[in-house]
């Protein structure tokens, strides 16, 4: 799995380049996202709009590359697809991230 | 592209690795889809059954010894009938766990970054009922996402 990213004004937008976050993945996915958000910046845009699969050990992941950004930087969650929208909302966790409709709209300044 | 209701019938034997839950996951959603279900009911019996192979690799047969997972899949006209049987330990106590949500108000470092599995799959399924019998596992469910699957 890869993860590319690039920096709009004071995000740092992380795109994971794979169609799944799942147990096979999970550990993998935890280290690119440390090895992503290495440089500082003030704000942290997870775009999973490539994501069409999200189990639970994926979801841990991601919970988990929030916890590695430390209390200063919040990590922030665009481009839900339908199926990894309904695991975020089964488990309540759409309540714990902000969650954008694209990384677009995050970075746009009308949001 | 099967016809008959008899035909309606997924079997596979897989192991109890990540990457071969992954290869049945794909396996099992292509065919559902030559079964004319669609993609959402598709997506939805992916996850469930992601979330039951996931556990019974990680807990049943704790990682470290993957053993054989047996799955059979039946499609009715409103419904799929899931079976499962594998060799690992039992599920604790031998039941279905009742999962509580966890408390999400505290600290973001105190977070779950796990214990879902249940909750998705006693959300999502129907009459999901376990049984050890000589050593083995026997988890059975059903889903119906939309009360109505497709028809050929």
């Amino acid at each position: 799995m890869e993860i590319s990213s690039r920096t709009v004004d004071d995000a740092l937008i992380a795109t994971v380049e794979a169609s799944r976050i799942d147990s096979a993945v999970a550990v993998q996915f935890k280290d690119k996202m440390r090895e992503a958000t290495e440089n500082e910046s003030a704000r942290v845009v997870l775009d999973l709009s490539n994501v069409n699969f999200l189990d639970s050990s994926g979801l841990g992941a991601v919970v988990a590359a929030m916890k590695q950004l430390g209390t200063e930087r919040k990590l922030e969650i665009a481009g839900l697809t339908i199926a990894v929208d309904k695991v975020f909302k089964l488990t309540r966790m759409d309540t714990i991230f902000i969650i954008h409709e694209s990384a677009e709209s995050a970075t746009s300044r009308a949001s | 592209m099967p016809t008959d209701a008899e035909s309606q019938k997924i079997e596979l034997t897989l192991q109890s690795t990540s990457l071969a839950v992954r290869a049945a996951l794909k396996n099992v959603v292509k065919q559902l889809h030559d079964f004319g279900l669609s993609d959402a009911n598709g997506s939805v019996t992916e996850l469930v059954l992601a979330e039951v192979l996931n556990n019974i690799a990680e807990h049943a047969y704790r990682s470290c010894q993957p053993g054989n997972i047996e799955l059979t899949i039946h499609k009715n006209d409103n419904s799929l009938n899931l079976h499962l049987v594998d060799q690992g330990q039992p599920l604790p106590e031998n039941a279905i766990p009742t999962p509580t949500r966890a408390d999400l108000s505290g600290e973001q470092q105190d977070l779950p970054e796990g214990g879902w599995g249940w909750l998705i799959i006693l959300d999502l399924a129907e009459d999901v009922s376990y049984q050890r019998l000589n050593d083995k596992n026997y988890l059975n469910f059903k889903l119906s996402p939309n009360r109505a699957f497709e028809h050929q």
